[in-house]
């Protein structure tokens, strides 16, 4: 039996900017790895780990990340417009500044998720989990939280037009 | 470097370890509990849990220093105040600094959360404790405290390279370059 291990390791360094653009990368294993402004658009990534990776500022539109495990990931930054999130984890994951409009968070968990300032207009929460997820002065305008569970912080996030 | 993140049981808060690469000399930041994970990291890469840093003297983030010294021996223990948690400490300020392997690591004071709160400044890399959050700054008592804390993040965090990482005492990690831009409680 393995030792337990601790929720996010890094060793060493990495190059930013990497270009993983329209690749097939389900199921791939990318925890703790530093991909600041890495290129994952359009790439599916399926069920992949991407836990206490830093993704900051990385291009992630239209990629699919459903079934993964992005908790304690920092998303912050990133663009993530159009993106799939369905049942995924995003659990302690920061947000702050990103993009997101349209992206589909169906089913996600996004318990104690930054996404503080960010553009989620448009976005889909439908059934997702939010339980103390911060969305201090995101844009909201247009999104569909019809069936979410749990209390946020929706403080100073602009509304119009959401649907609960 | 070698990082590591352990999201403790209590209270949600973080510890983490960090490490020399050549040296393999270890800091342990935080210490809200004595992770029973910490001890099987180190031996698996050959660590040795060398300094221990508290950021702050909070309940989540020293109640585990007695048991982390008692287990792992290390030669110093660091906090702003010279005791936590019934432990002696050496006491580190505004621009003190101390070795780890082969870098080093400068001392801010970030007070507000508390008033003896301290970040760690590595080439790169920073340990705020509940001083910063991702999207969030630490709660504090009284707008003169909140007023101390933001002024001290501007002043000795924010003035860090864009990509240095923030790795911070409850949440994800961030970048000084996020935060400054994005963080609700600056813009």
């Amino acid at each position: 039996m393995s030792a337990p291990e601790p929720d996010v390791v890094r060793i060493g360094s990495e190059p930013a900017e990497q270009d993983f653009s329209g690749q097939n990368l389900d199921g791939a294993d990318f925890s703790g790895r530093r991909l600041s402004r890495a290129d994952f658009s359009g790439a599916s990534l399926r069920g992949a780990n991407l836990q206490g990776a830093m993704l900051d500022g990385a291009k992630l539109r239209l990629a699919d990340f459903s079934g993964a495990n992005l908790g304690l990931a920092c998303l912050s930054g990133a663009d993530f417009s159009g993106a799939k999130f369905c049942e995924a984890t995003l659990e302690r994951t920061g947000m702050v500044g990103s993009t997101g409009r349209d992206a589909d968070f169906s089913g996600a968990a996004l318990y104690y998720a930054r996404p503080g300032n960010a553009d989620l207009t448009g976005a889909v929460f439908r059934g997702a989990r939010i339980q103390r997820a911060i969305f201090r002065r995101a844009n909201l305008s247009h999104t569909d939280f019809r069936g979410a569970e749990g209390q946020a912080n929706f403080d100073g996030a602009t509304t119009d037009g959401m649907k609960q | 470097m070698i990082f590591a993140h352990f999201l403790l049981e209590v209270n949600e808060a973080n510890a983490f370890v960090y490490a020399c690469e050549s040296t393999r000399e270890a800091l342990l930041v935080d210490a809200g509990a004595c992770d029973p994970r910490i001890a099987p990291f180190l031996e698996a890469h050959g660590l040795r849990l060398r300094t221990v840093l508290i950021t702050h003297d909070h309940w989540d983030h020293v109640d585990g220093l007695p048991e982390v010294i008692d287990r792992f021996q290390p030669e110093e223990v660091y906090s702003f105040k010279g005791a936590v948690a019934g432990c002696s400490t050496r006491v580190l300020q505004q621009g003190d600094a101390f070795t780890l392997g082969e870098t080093s690591a400068r001392i801010v004071h970030t007070p507000g959360h508390t008033p003896d709160g301290i970040t760690a400044i590595f080439p790169g890399v920073a340990f705020s404790g509940d001083a910063l959050f991702s999207g969030s700054v630490g709660g504090t008592a009284t707008d003169a405290d909140k007023q101390r804390q933001l002024d001290a993040i501007r002043e000795h965090i924010f003035s860090l390279p864009d990509d240095t990482e923030v790795h911070v005492g409850h949440g994800p990690s961030s970048t000084v370059g996020i935060e400054k831009r994005y963080n609700p409680f600056f813009v």
